[in-house]
């Protein structure tokens, strides 16, 4: 590695240690746990190395996991996990269930694939290609459903919500601002409206100047799921609690992500409770187990006892060296295993 | 078909009841080199995590066991080639796992095989290649990784490369059949 990728390398690490600390990115978009050190980067959020597992084993079609600590990450996977992050992503993937679920240990595989794969909770539409006009909408169905946490924070000065042109606010709440922002993205402009752009660039305020509005707002940050409650003062509450709650998380996820055991055979279980219907429908594939290109046999090979036992095929050998000749493999050998491996067939 | 039924069972008994071949499993990361060992280990599908290290198993198949290396690939390109290379001394054969769904990384994954095979320790061990998720829609069948992997050049080396499917189990008898074959005749 150049001096200089070294360079890039590092102030990534430093860049993605730096979001990890972020309070939305503390804990594991799927599970809630304490301190995800993995993190799907297609999808943008951080996740524990249990969830990465169940990420992984839905494709790559749908989940592209690194490691923070043990990957070096590219422009492009860097760019994608900064611009999500686990609120907006689950602002997007959690968009319709009810805010501060957390789903039990033993249906997390059947979770994370509702969740992803099935899109049971998703926003309509593909994900948005600018993920924080998510939070902007959020704050309209926030006006929308709950008065009076609007009320609550109308007194707060809010940078996020500038009186400029909030693109009239009852309506149907979902798919305006996602729809038109996706218009703008899509006619390749940079410049969105005024207001828009001021929205979309307030989602990162420095941290700490967001305590306030966290309290009053639908929580992202893993409260109890007994305290779902659409009565603002007992969010308030809910919400204190939830910093004891998840602190007192943290030891059991350390053991649970011991990376020395890999394999969990409780699989068996929780494959059978996966519920989800994919709406990706997996066609049944045309996969043919005969198919396979092999190398052509080496011209010095000496034969052996064993040797004399193969070289009833050689015509077909010869075919192994062409893409073409994929099904001449099992052939050649069928008569030899048949007998031996025909259970495996 | 008598005669070579009972001239392969001469030549398996022949050769060694508890002979011992040591494997290497390496690829990229999520490829589905762990969920490949269990399910030749255990007949299995197990839920994995990334691996980081190493699992080693020891698989029987045909009176030969194979001690097989499976390597974490949750280590980025540029870190994993030297990092495998603490494990090619006195290997006897290379299992190279692709994910056939993931095209866009089919690129990095053949500069890292081909890096491996430069390896001196490496010369002349057979390589068999699972081109795995052969379920997944839109996979690359086994004969375009293969085109895209050109290993043509690969001179004094058999090789082979196998659509997989690990989760289903399907692909990887075959596959070890070949590699039981190719061990045998050297």
């Amino acid at each position: 590695m150049s001096r200089q990728e070294k360079a890039i390398t590092e102030r990534n690490a430093k860049v993605l240690r730096e979001l990890v600390k972020r309070p939305e990115n503390k804990v594991c978009a799927d599970c809630k746990r304490n301190d995800p050190r993995w993190a799907s980067w297609n999808i943008g959020v951080f996740v524990c190395i249990r969830c990465s597992g169940i990420h992984r084993s839905m494709g790559t079609h749908i989940s592209k996991v690194k490691s923070v600590d043990l990957d070096i990450w590219t422009p492009e996977q860097m760019q994608s996990i900064q611009k999500w992050g686990n609120m907006r992503a689950n602002l997007y993937w959690e968009a319709h269930l009810k805010p501060g679920h957390i789903p039990p240990d033993h249906k997390m595989e059947s979770f994370i694939r509702s969740k992803y794969e099935s899109r049971r909770w998703a926003l309509e539409g593909p994900p948005p290609s600018d993920p924080s006009v998510l939070e902007s909408e959020r704050m309209l169905t926030q006006d929308d459903e709950a008065p009076a946490l609007s009320k609550a924070s109308a007194s707060i000065p809010a940078p996020a919500r500038p009186p400029v042109a909030l693109p009239s606010a009852p309506r149907p709440p979902s798919h305006i601002l996602l729809s038109s922002s996706l218009a703008s993205a899509a006619k390749n402009s940079p410049a969105p409206p005024s207001a828009l752009q001021q929205i979309t660039e307030s989602p990162q305020p420095p941290v700490p100047s967001k305590p306030v509005e966290d309290l009053f707002s639908l929580d992202f940050h893993s409260p109890p799921p007994s305290m779902n409650t659409s009565n603002p003062r007992k969010d308030v509450k809910s919400d204190i609690l939830s910093l004891f709650g998840s602190a007192s998380t943290a030891a059991p996820s350390l053991v649970a992500q011991q990376p020395t055991s890999p394999v969990s055979l409780a699989n068996s279980q929780g494959a059978a409770m996966w519920g989800a219907q994919p709406t990706y429908a997996v066609a049944p594939s045309p996969f043919s187990l005969q198919s396979g290109v092999t190398s052509p046999p080496l011209l010095n090979q000496t034969p052996t006892f064993g040797a004399d036992v193969w070289s009833g095929q050689p015509p077909s050998f010869a075919a192994f060296g062409e893409g073409t000749a994929a099904a001449a493999a099992p052939a050649a050998k069928g008569d030899a295993f048949s007998d031996l491996w025909g259970e495996f067939k | 078909m008598g005669l070579s039924f009972s001239s392969l069972f001469n030549v398996l008994a022949n050769w060694g009841k508890e002979r011992e071949v040591r494997i290497l499993m390496v690829g990229l990361d999520s490829a589905g080199k762990t969920t490949i060992l269990y399910r030749l280990q255990i007949g299995e599908v197990v839920s994995t995590i990334p691996t980081i290290g190493f699992n080693v198993e020891t698989v029987q198949y045909k009176n030969i066991k194979f001690q097989v290396w499976d390597l974490g690939g949750a280590s980025s390109p540029q870190c994993s080639g030297p990092y495998w290379r603490c494990y090619f001394a006195n290997t006897q054969a290379i299992i190279y796992v692709i994910d056939s769904s993931d095209a866009a990384r089919l690129p990095t994954s053949r500069a890292e095989l081909l890096t491996m095979l430069a390896e001196e320790e490496l010369r002349g061990v057979p390589l068999l290649v699972f081109a795995n998720k052969q379920d997944i829609r839109g996979a690359l069948k086994s004969g375009e990784v293969s085109e895209q992997l050109g290993l043509d050049k690969e001179k004094g080396r058999q090789w082979s490369v196998r659509g997989s499917c690990a989760t289903k189990g399907e692909g990887l008898e075959e596959g070890l059949d070949w590699l039981v074959n190719v061990l045998q005749n050297k």
